[in-house]
């Protein structure tokens, strides 16, 4: 007989945001999304997490209802609701992609429970599934965890199953399964317990049932039976429709129609249902009770791709490196191929006779799964690096995966064909490999005052990026380009830092007449200015400067600047 | 056979290999240019594609970049721009306003450390598809590298511009065209507006133009600057 283990971790979007940040625990978080054409409106919202003792006397747990916001309401009347409360919201845009990535790669954290794991298949999952067939007896000698009130405040969160309750799994699967084998069940007992120790600890509010079916282990999660003890129609009859898993319009239909209970349903006669409630009634009302088949689309566990060369003759010569760097590479790419993925990262070890291995990262623009061009980025870094002498070991391992498919396809924010693309992010990768990441950069305009500080340069080629994050490609997505606030006359080329001249001005306050700079005098034939630019004393280094743009008797045009702090002039940049 | 015909038939030869690249490449394919006047200097409006373009000036401040990308921006308005930036001078901000428009989204700035590695982006960049036109200061610069530039730029099927000093001149060069930039006078003494006056002399081409220099001026107007060609003081053939 199957067993099915689901752990809702309700409202998962918000718990996903505070496990990544958990300074957000004490604040309102409100999550929204531009659904059709009303502009912004809540997708989600969690209340501030109070501690422990004030939660239990409270009686709601679920959070999405709490300070009168409703999901679908505009952001702006939830702005103005939360205007008034003592701590700030927390407003963030809902990012349903990092949240189904985020609960696979919890699910694959379940495999010390199971071999099979995975998520529910919905839109907006919240479940992960275990199939605990034939594992119950494994955890029935499972020593007893330390007390719950220990664990409570290492996560500092309130159990959602703690419901004035002494244990921590949901008592009507603990009640149902005490009928049968006791040693199946204390294990079922046990491993419910250590799953919900388990979701704890790491600071989730977990809820866990197990059942027969997915469906009912569903069901059992999401709400609560009355009755105890039986078989799994006992359980199911009484809850509420919505255990089922249906979709809005049906469950509508069906409360017009008076039928609130499973077991309303139950005794309908079943060739009917399909013609006026659709096929999708029958069908998951038969995976509840086990008479259609649901399957658990497993989570794969990741392992690390990497290929080793060892050898007992060491390599003197950094061609038959290359040679060998080949061969790996091509075992490698052999192993990614069948999952349509690509190398973004790439770690490479070199060890020789030396103590110290020789260590480098290659970090490419987007996937890529050509052997010739990593080849040749991974031999930009063996030409430069140091080796050691008589190489006998060399290691390829790819840190960083992504699939084929997400490479972004307008690299620069216009179209280019595919083998034009390719070459520039290729270029890209090459540039970036040989000069340094800092070396290739594209440049952001920051609204400052300060010429200098009016420009950061951001690398092409990010390092160390995370390894499956959804969010990275955002990076190639035009930037956000803050207007300047007018259109001012800037030098083509700025020296940093500013060159000190020796200058001649007419007053104290007026233009310069003449100066040195680059082993010749310069005479000013006309200026226009001066342009004060001035910070303020909140700056580390406020500056206050006079700006002249000089043309000489040469024809050139320099930018100068007269420097009240220091009584002097600098020579900022030149009208190239 | 005669003196004559061995002379034509050599010539022939050099021209011939001279041009290698160019006859492959389609000859529809020119990239206006944005330089009101310079048509006058070059005949057919326009670079051919994957060329090398040098821009010789005395000094910084000069106007030969400005120049430069003004002439050039057909070839990167709608690609990549790639400026390699040794000295770290390229200042953003004014490539943004200052009448040039470049959309920072399409623009890399490469920032080498040493000058063997700037040679080396550059001919990198060149040599790649898809990019519009590589900008880059080039001071020394032997015949070899210049023809491996060369070679790359009719690869890739971009622009080189290089911005070289006016010493420069007196080396022998594998670019399409060289001009020397020299201030001029401004026309009027007015210190409100900014305006400026250069003479642009084209002084090597592969082809023989009518005219050799032509007089640009920038004026200052309310909505920004414009580049406009003086027509009454274009001097004509040397």
């Amino acid at each position: 007989m199957t067993r099915m283990v689901c752990v809702w971790l309700p409202n998962w979007p918000v718990q996903r945001l505070r496990h990544e940040r958990p300074e957000l625990r004490d604040r309102p978080v409100v999550l929204f999304s531009n659904t059709g054409n009303r502009g912004p409106c809540v997708a989600a919202v969690g209340r501030a997490l109070l501690p422990v003792a004030n939660h239990e006397t409270g009686k709601s747990a679920h959070p999405t209802t709490v300070d009168g916001l409703t999901i679908g309401m505009p952001l702006a009347e939830a702005e103005a609701l939360l205007a008034g409360g003592a701590v700030t919201a927390h407003i963030e845009r809902h990012d349903p992609a990092a949240d189904i990535a985020g609960l696979r790669e919890l699910a694959r954290t379940c495999d010390t429970f199971s071999p099979l794991f995975g998520i529910e298949e919905a839109e907006s999952p919240e479940c992960v599934l275990l199939d605990v067939t034939g594992c119950e007896h494994l955890f029935a000698n499972r020593s007893p965890v330390a007390p719950r009130q220990e664990s409570r405040k290492i996560s500092d969160v309130q159990p959602l199953t703690d419901h004035g309750r002494t244990n921590s799994s949901w008592p009507l699967s603990r009640s149902a399964s005490l009928s049968r084998s006791d040693r199946a069940t204390l294990g079922e007992h046990k491993l419910v317990d250590a799953i919900t120790d388990d979701f704890q600890q790491r600071g989730f509010q977990v809820r866990v049932a197990f059942a027969p079916t997915i469906g009912a282990a569903w069901a059992l999660t999401h709400h609560r039976s009355p009755t105890l003890d039986g078989s799994v129609d006992e359980m199911l009859a009484p809850l509420p429709v919505t255990a089922l898993r249906l979709p809005p319009k049906i469950i509508e239909t069906l409360h017009e129609l008076g039928l609130r209970r499973i077991g309303q349903l139950q005794a309908l006669p079943r060739e009917t249902l399909p013609s006026r409630f659709g096929e999708g009634l029958l069908q998951r009302l038969d995976q509840a009770f086990g008479d259609a088949p649901e399957l658990l689309i497993p989570e794969r566990p990741l392992e690390p791709v990497a290929t080793v060369w060892v050898t007992d003759e060491p390599l003197t010569d950094r061609e038959s490196l290359k040679f060998v760097s080949s061969q790996l590479l091509d075992e490698l790419l052999g192993r990614l191929k069948p999952r349509r993925e690509g190398v973004r990262q790439l770690f490479c070890q070199i060890k020789g006779t030396a103590a110290r291995p020789v260590e480098f990262v290659v970090n490419l623009v987007s996937p890529c799964d050509v052997a010739r061009h990593l080849l040749e980025l991974l031999s930009l870094q063996i030409d430069r690096a140091d080796l050691p002498e008589g190489i006998s070991f060399m290691r390829l391992e790819a840190t960083s995966i992504a699939s084929l498919a997400t490479r972004q396809r307008d690299l620069f924010g216009f179209e280019t064909d595919g083998d034009t693309h390719h070459e520039v992010s290729s270029l890209l990768d090459r540039l970036s490999n040989r000069l340094g990441a800092t070396a290739v950069v594209r440049a952001v305009p920051v609204p400052d005052a300060q010429p200098e500080l009016a420009v950061t340069h951001e690398p092409c080629v990010a390092e160390g990026r995370e390894l499956r994050g959804e969010g990275r490609d955002k990076k190639f997505f035009p930037l956000p380009l803050s207007p300047q606030p007018s259109a001012q006359c800037r030098p083509l080329r700025l020296f940093a830092p500013p060159q000190r001249i020796e200058a001649t001005a007419a007053g104290p306050e007026g233009a310069p007449m003449r100066f040195r700079w680059d082993h010749r005098d310069h005479r000013v034939i006309r200026s226009w200015g001066p342009e004060r630019i001035e910070t303020g004393w909140w700056r580390e280094q406020s500056i206050c400067r006079d700006y002249f743009r000089v043309e000489t008797q040469t024809g050139q045009h320099f930018w100068l600047f007269r420097c009240f702090d220091q009584a002097a002039w600098f020579l900022h940049g030149a009208f190239d | 056979m005669a003196a004559r015909e061995i002379i034509a038939e050599l010539s022939q030869r050099i021209r011939a290999i001279e041009r290698t690249g160019h006859r492959s490449a389609p000859q529809a394919d020119v990239t206006l240019n944005g330089l009101p006047g310079l048509e006058r200097l070059l005949g057919d409006a326009g670079w051919p594609r994957g060329c090398l373009v040098e821009w010789l000036a005395d000094g910084r401040g000069a106007g030969s970049t400005s120049l430069a990308l003004w002439a050039s921006r057909a070839a990167w308005r709608d690609n990549l721009l790639v400026m390699i930036d040794s000295h770290r001078e390229w200042h953003a901000p004014a490539l943004r306003h200052g009448g040039f428009a470049v959309d920072l989204n399409k623009t890399v700035f490469i920032r080498p450390e040493q000058p063997l590695d700037a040679l080396w982006s550059l001919e990198q960049a060149l040599r790649t598809r898809g990019i519009g036109a590589v900008v880059c200061d080039v001071e020394k610069l032997s015949s070899q590298a210049c023809r491996r530039l060369q070679l790359a730029a009719e690869t890739g099927g971009g622009l080189g511009i290089l911005l070289r000093p006016a010493l420069a001149r007196r080396q022998p060069s594998f670019a399409e065209y060289r001009f020397l930039v020299q201030p001029l006078p401004p026309p009027n003494k007015s210190d409100v507006a900014v305006s400026r006056r250069w003479r642009v002399e084209l002084l090597r081409a592969r082809k023989q133009f009518a005219q050799r220099s032509i007089v640009v001026e920038l004026s200052n107007d309310s909505d920004g600057l414009c580049v406009a060609a003086e027509l009454a003081s274009a001097t004509p053939a040397a």
